[in-house]
């Protein structure tokens, strides 16, 4: 089955997805967030749609919302869906779909563990790359990294991280920029 | 340093320290621990073209049975306290050689990361630093070298001095 013939089919049963047009990539389905399970639910028990496989899943920073993404590909009918859901920034919450495949597990704790998204119904939503007492969502755009870790500073003495050396010279600039400008004021006067 | 008796050809007369540094040295195994591409160059530095073996290093798959750890690669804060582990299962006397520029001072990632550790030395006293990314199976002996000529200086009540104290886990 085509992208057109699948989103149509469920844009018929839920109105208030959205298929946006793409310059570039596959196209996709944009779902909220509080219909994602039982939309993944149809698509994985439909005959006719039959995504039996979820092959990833990831989570994305858009920089106003999160999005979950999940690539579901059907053996049995041999087409693809990439179906995103779309997160309010101030509450990611979303209902974990390890009852359906259950190789979303690592998958979701993967997720919590960079964005601090929330999976409901998580058999054991722990982190799973950072350690346990990690503090904040290193994922996350607005992310700041921590000035140490259990007592050992992160950086050495004379280390910077490449965003403060970008700073710190644009600072610089911006400063030699102003001073040619007065002083190019001042032989004009 | 040993000296054979003109009489017996079987008596062997020597300073205990450089008896028993002449055996330490001589028998340095070391801990099988890579995290990162520097356990490739470690791998093949045990291999057959440039055969640790000759210094008797053999490869040991349990710290409790090594004598020196080659910290070979990345080093996060979540592994750090399973290398500070590993350290402290290892019988005394023990060495650690920091291999590379990850372990050295956090390599590559320095400037971007937020969880790799500037330093292996943060976490455990690193006798001999071998720079390189990774370091060719040559730095790596000759770093075992420095290593050896340290040893050779130790003795049995005078320790060296004071090792660098560490943050600790």
């Amino acid at each position: 089955m085509e992208f057109e013939a699948l989103a149509g089919k469920l844009k018929a049963r839920w109105p208030e997805i959205a298929a946006p047009a793409v310059q570039a990539g596959d196209r996709f389905v944009l779902v909220p967030a509080e219909r994602t399970f039982e939309i993944l639910k149809f698509l994985k028990e439909d005959p006719e749609l039959y995504c039996d496989s979820l092959m990833s899943l990831a989570a994305v920073d858009t920089g106003s919302e999160f999005w979950v993404v999940y690539p579901l590909h059907s053996l049995k009918h041999s087409h693809r869906l990439l179906v995103k859901a779309v997160l309010p920034r101030e509450k990611p919450e979303i209902e974990s779909v390890t009852k359906l495949w259950g190789m979303a597990n690592f998958f979701e704790r993967e997720a919590y563990d960079l964005y601090g998204i929330v999976f409901r119904n998580h058999p054991d939503l722990r982190r799973l790359l950072n350690p346990p007492d990690w503090e904040g969502w290193p994922g996350r755009k607005d992310y700041e990294y921590p000035k140490e870790y259990g007592g050992v500073p992160l950086l050495r003495e004379g280390q910077y991280f490449s965003d403060t050396i970008k700073k710190v010279n644009a600072e610089r600039e911006a400063k030699e920029k102003e001073a040619q400008g007065k002083a190019a004021a001042q032989e004009r006067k | 340093m040993l000296r054979h008796s003109a009489e017996y050809d079987n008596i062997v007369f020597a300073n205990a320290d450089a008896l028993l540094n002449l055996s330490k040295e001589n028998s340095l195994w070391y801990l099988l621990f890579a995290t990162a591409c520097c356990g490739i160059e470690l791998m093949q530095t045990g291999a057959s073209r440039f055969d640790l073996d000759r210094f008797g290093m053999i490869p040991r798959p349990t710290p409790r049975q090594a004598d020196l750890m080659i910290v070979a690669g990345t080093i996060t804060h979540k592994m750090a306290s399973r290398v500070r582990r590993l350290y402290e299962q290892m019988p005394e006397p023990k060495w650690v050689i920091s291999m590379g520029s990850c372990a050295n001072a956090g390599g590559p990632f320095c400037k971007y990361s937020y969880s790799v550790v500037r330093g292996i030395d943060k976490y455990i006293p690193v006798d001999v630093y071998i720079p390189g990314c990774p370091p060719r199976p040559e730095a790596l002996i000759e770093g075992v070298f420095k290593l050896r000529e340290k040893i050779r200086r130790e003795g049995v009540l005078r320790k060296e001095p004071a090792q660098k104290e560490t943050h600790g886990v």
